[in-house]
């Protein structure tokens, strides 16, 4: 066969168009500008390697844990009524443990799907509650014989729970507690007990709002709004009120001062009757209500993320508060420091409050340190202070010597806590320790530590959730990664980071769900991968300390890789709409029939499966203080739950991403749908 | 006993008695009955005869059958043409103040004891008798009141300017855009009967009150269709909203919205002017688009349009909905009723019934809100306060004096009697009506808030 000089030449091409690519998945940077120009409708990108796009991707895990091996990673905790048996939600692991008290070990476990992650026990402690975390219910079980006596729909990530104290039963209740009151079940039906008459109480983050529950009819369930982000709460000895703790800060603008909320819900007539705002605080986890129910205790982080954070230096762009709130009508709402000048004793986490009101416990996670609070000394600060003094209380480090009674050392991360019944015995769950710390009220010491049985062995991403959860790191242990990160998610708030004066270049904090394979990191994208990201630089910037050393980077790492996506959360009957809502984001031509540019469709930066091309693109979203124009496409995985959006988090809603910050179709071509299909889009993005 | 007559064999007693003054002609043909009522006596809610004496059971039903009498009386001598009005109770003990228990304001409120007693006779229409209106004077923001809701003792007003808090009669909060309202003319409210949230729909988007904050939601930053609402419904964790540009449906537990206009159901116009949710259906009146009623279960629309589509006129009557231009409906027992700005509909499920001014008790033709319960019809209109049990009619009504009001009585057999009151609604405009835990109505009128009960009843 003879071959001319046209065939050579062909061939030469193809060999050099196969040496190319090979070049390019090997690591080399080739340059393919008429297919890179295809793809992604731009002609601004350079050279790139052929495994930028196409690699392997696998969809991030959703729900559970993923940590390597199935640590308990206690959660909530329950004593029953008689002292002897503690209940430990182990979220890790799945199971409920049903802890000996007397022989401070695991008796028993029983297996729940969908990440238990709150337990209650009833007043005469015949029933107990598991909150499915990712299986939005909340299972009923037998305390005796652990078996389901009901499961109880609840709103999205139900986390912890209540019984309301059969006490309350002889209140005249009004409205619908009334009418749920009515329909309990009356002792002696269906063999029924007491317990089945107290109604239950979950608090639900993802949807925000606090169901109400009466177990036996569950068609009667009612669902009240809380904060944003609802994680604690709190039922009054005498069943009136219940007080709501909220994690994130109520949306606004993101220039305003952040404010979270503690809901207060009198459960005599099922209405929320109250809002109190706690200003510049956030990430309440913890609450509890005094014997009497006249004043609450909340955790709560204070934090300036309107300064620059190379503010940390100079200390206080976190702190950790006990905020002591009043809850008759307006009550005073104080926040009190509960570091000091040289230590912040970071996220603080599950509070209680002994029986006589006397001593308040504060758990600090960050800090792996129970801080006890003498309560009548906070009592006494705030009858003897004026308006404008109660104001600066949080930022006055020099007054917690006066209230701190102790700061009792624990194992890695305490979070939750309970008392005993009679308030002797306090048990914190370590988290991250898989144990259970045993602290002696009266002499405020440590006396003991129940092992829960998990894994011994601490795999890379175990010890990389313990780096990540340590304030140690920090300046002054200010904060953690998940001050800003809880529970790998974001905290919704817009931060000024760098040292360009105050105001400029603000960021929302971004979401480390499903991140794995989304490099580059930044919204600049100015980091390569997750190593960069966390490495020197976060240390110069931001932590103000030595950086994490290379092996606690590598576990970092590989923590934050692991991090999965939340469940979707979607009605099955909305599946025509959310199939409508495809097409829309898949669309190349408008609804006129005029093609949309590559570079316009919502696919090209948003690539699947990621939801992400992992490439810079203008969208006209800058403001006159961002330093660039250009941002990195952020994933859509799980986007329905880590508003609010665009670089800054000036979108407070998906809605707002095109319906205000859109005018010229530079973020997709979407002007020209109307309201039905602007709505099918967006449900389309909440199923992702 | 709905629209029965309530015949007391005292009756006969009292005329017996002579507890009431007999009737005397005026020059102009009309006849005067005199019948008294004391303060004192009002203020216990007892009926005095001219010798000052209180009447007892006995003679409070000869004093209220004499009313009766006079009215016969008129028809008789009056004639047909004359025969609605009668002039009652005048003198000084006529008409008699009362003391407003909610505020200890004497003189606002007029008792027409003579009034109540008549309508008692004829059936169990309420007697409305003592009023008590709050403007800008009492604090409202503004005397132009859009819509009203009662939750207890907490009674909400949605003006031009905001949105109101009355409790105990008087006015304790006002909440502006200031406060987090998305816009200050409030159009529609409605209490959720289960958590007690209030939802706002203005003319700039909808909020939800709860726990003293407001959520907004608007077509910008929510599903929301339309910003301009007219009226939302509460049905248990689903909300619908009636907006100039469709229907929205929001389930605030999953927190998906969905839109409903002529795209997707058998709307023929987008305005959508009221919305009711009744045993698992959602009825919704579309302004050019009749009833439009969606199926809970089957998720399937129906229409209700006026068949012979005649915009002037009904041309068959009781063929259908009386008119394509619906501004209110209300479902109670199984009775629809439409209002249109041409008249009112009731519909069983099976039969249509049209009513006009003009051959009914209907207040006005214009029809602006509809509330219905227990088998009584209200009725917002463009003249007055309408009542009907669906046998007899009643009106209130402002003359065109500042302090002249009428109240208008259409009996059992048709025939319409016009009295004269002290009291009344401020304006004939009515936009909207609810009614508090005993019945009584709380209006949004045009000008002001007013609340009418009967005098010997309870606030």
């Amino acid at each position: 066969m003879k071959v001319g000089k046209k065939g050579s030449l062909w061939r030469f091409l193809v060999l050099l168009a196969l040496a190319a690519a090979a070049a390019g998945f090997f690591g080399l940077e080739v340059l393919f500008p008429r297919h890179l120009r295809a793809v992604t409708g731009r002609s601004d990108i350079g050279l790139m390697r052929c495994t930028y796009c196409h690699r392997k991707v696998l969809e991030p895990p959703r729900g559970g844990n993923h940590v390597g091996l199935d640590y308990m990673s206690p959660a909530g905790l329950a004593v029953s009524p008689d002292g002897k048996t503690l209940y430990v939600a182990a979220e890790g692991a799945d199971r409920l443990l049903v802890v000996d008290l007397g022989e401070k070990r695991v008796r028993s476990s029983l297996p729940i799907q969908g990440r238990p992650h709150g337990v209650a026990v009833s007043s005469d402690g015949e029933r107990l509650a598991v909150t499915g975390r990712d299986g939005d219910r909340v299972l009923l079980l037998d305390a005796a014989t652990l078996e389901t006596v009901e499961t109880l729909p609840t709103g999205y990530e139900p986390l912890a729970a209540a019984f309301r104290p059969l006490m309350a039963r002889n209140d005249s209740l009004g409205g619908a507690a009334e009418a749920a009151e009515k329909s309990t079940l009356q002792p002696g039906e269906g063999g029924g007990t007491g317990s089945r008459q107290e109604n239950l109480y979950t608090v639900n983050g993802t949807s925000g709002d606090l169901s109400i529950l009466t177990p036996g009819r569950p068609g009667q369930s009612l669902r009240l709004r809380a904060g944003t982000s609802p994680y604690g709460l709190a039922v009054a000895a005498d069943g009136r009120l219940l007080a709501v703790a909220n994690r994130m800060a109520d949306p606004g603008p993101p220039r305003r001062v952040p404010a979270s909320e503690v809901t207060l819900v009198d459960l005599t007539r099922n209405r929320v009757t109250d809002r109190r705002k706690l200003v510049s605080a956030h990430l309440s986890e913890g609450i509890a209500l005094s014997s009497d129910g006249s004043f609450a205790l909340v955790g709560a982080v204070r934090v300036r993320n309107l300064l620059p954070l190379t503010q940390v230096a100079r200390g206080a762009v976190m702190n950790s508060v006990l905020v002591y709130l009043e809850t008759k009508p307006d009550g005073r709402t104080v926040q009190f420091p509960l570091g000091d000048v040289n230590s912040y004793f970071a996220d603080p986490s599950g509070v209680v409050l002994t029986p006589d009101d006397r001593i308040a416990f504060v758990a600090a996670g960050g800090a792996n340190i129970v801080i006890a609070v003498d309560v009548e000394a906070l009592q006494n600060l705030v009858q003897g202070s004026g308006k404008s003094e109660i104001a600066s209380v949080g930022e006055n480090l020099a007054l917690s010597a006066g209230y701190i009674l102790a700061r009792i050392p624990t194992g890695e991360n305490p979070r939750q806590m309970v008392l005993s019944p009679e308030g002797g015995l306090l048990y914190v769950a370590e988290r991250l320790n898989d144990s259970i710390a045993v602290i002696d009220v009266k002499s405020l010491t440590l006396t003991g530590r129940i092992d829960l049985g998990g894994p011994k062995e601490l795999t890379p991403e175990r010890r990389g959730e313990r780096v990540f959860s340590n304030a140690s790191v920090t300046f002054q242990g200010q904060f953690s990664c998940r001050s800003c990160h809880p529970d790998g998610h974001h905290d919704g708030l817009v931060y000024d980071f760098d040292i360009d004066g105050i105001g400029r270049n603000l960021l929302e904090t971004r979401s480390l769900r499903g991140i794995r394979d989304t490099a580059p990191f930044k919204w600049n994208g100015k980091n390569p991968d997750l190593a960069t990201q966390c490495g020197p630089r976060f240390a110069l910037v931001l932590t103000r300390s030595d950086p994490f050393p290379p092996e606690d980077l590598q576990d970092l790492v590989r923590y934050i890789e692991s991090i999965p996506l939340p469940p979707v959360r979607l009605p099955k009957s909305l599946a025509k709409a959310r199939e409508e809502g495809r097409k829309i984001f898949h669309r190349a031509e408008t609804k006129k029939g005029a093609e949309i540019p590559v570079a316009d469709r919502c696919p090209t930066c948003h690539r699947e499966p990621l939801f992400t091309d992992r490439l810079m693109a203008d969208v006209e979203s800058g403001a006159p203080t961002d330093s660039g124009r250009s941002f990195d496409a952020p994933h859509l995985l799980g986007i329905a739950a880590s508003g609010p959006y665009l670089h800054d988090g000036r979108a407070l809603s998906l809605e707002e991403i095109w319906t205000r910050f859109n005018p010229n179709d530079t973020h997709g071509v979407t002007n020209d749908l109307d309201k039905v299909q602007l709505n099918d889009l967006i449900l389309y993005l909440r199923s992702l | 006993m709905k629209g029965s007559h309530w015949i007391d064999w005292n009756f006969f007693s009292a005329v017996g008695a002579g507890q009431c003054s007999s009737s005397r002609e005026k020059p102009n043909g009309w006849r005067e009955a005199r019948c008294r009522v004391s303060a004192a006596g009002q203020e216990r809610g007892d009926a005095r005869g001219l010798d000052g004496r209180i009447l007892g059971r006995r003679g409070l039903v000869g004093f209220l059958l004499c009313s009766v009498a006079t009215v016969l009386l008129s028809v008789v001598s009056a004639g047909p043409a004359k025969s609605a009005t009668v002039r009652a109770a005048e003198g000084s003990g006529g008409g008699a103040g009362s003391a407003d228990p909610t505020t200890g304001d004497k003189g606002r409120s007029q008792p027409s004891s003579e009034l109540e007693e008549v309508a008692t006779v004829e059936g169990r229409a309420p007697a409305l008798s003592c009023w008590k209106t709050l403007g800008t004077a009492d604090g409202l923001p503004s005397e132009k009141v859009f819509a009203v809701a009662v939750e207890g003792e907490r009674v909400w007003a949605g003006t031009e300017k905001g949105l109101a808090l009355v409790e105990n009669g008087v006015v304790r909060k006002v909440y502006g855009v200031k406060n987090g309202l998305p816009f200050q003319a409030v159009t529609a409210l409605a209490v959720s009967p289960s958590t007690g949230d209030l939802w706002v729909g203005t003319m700039g988007g909808l909020a939800r009150f709860s726990g003293g904050r407001f959520d907004t939601f608007t077509q910008l930053d929510s599903g929301l269709v339309n910003d301009v609402i007219y009226g939302i419904a509460v049905d248990g964790p689903v909300i619908w909203i009636a907006t100039a540009a469709g229907l929205n449906r929001y389930d605030t537990e999953t927190g998906v919205w969905e839109i409903y206009d002529t795209t997707n159901t058998l709307m023929h116009e987008p305005w959508c002017y009221a919305v009711t949710a009744s045993d698992g259906r959602v009825y919704v009146a579309v302004w050019g688009g009749g009833i439009v009623v969606r199926d809970g279960k089957t998720g399937r629309f129906r229409e209700h349009r006026d068949p012979d589509k005649e915009l002037e006129i009904d041309l068959f009557r009781d063929d259908g909905l009386v008119h394509d231009v619906t501004s209110a409906v209300a479902v109670d027992e199984g009775i629809t009723w439409a209002g249109t700005y041409f008249g009112l509909s009731r519909y069983d499920g099976r039969r249509w019934r049209s009513y006009n001014q003009s051959d009914s008790g209907l207040a006005g033709d214009f029809i602006n809100y509809l509330k219905t319960r227990a088998g009584v019809l209200w009725i917002a209109t463009d003249q007055g306060l309408g009542w009907f049990d669906g046998t007899q009619w009643q009106t209130w009504r402002k003359g065109k004096e500042e302090s002249e009001f009428r109240w208008l009585f259409t009996d059992s057999k048709g025939k319409t009697h016009s009295f004269p009151t002290e009291s009344g609604p401020p304006s004939n405009t009515i936009f909207g009506i609810e009614l508090d835990g005993e019945g009584n109505p709380w209006l949004a009128t045009a000008k002001g808030l007013t609340h009418a009960w009967s005098c010997s009843g309870n606030p």
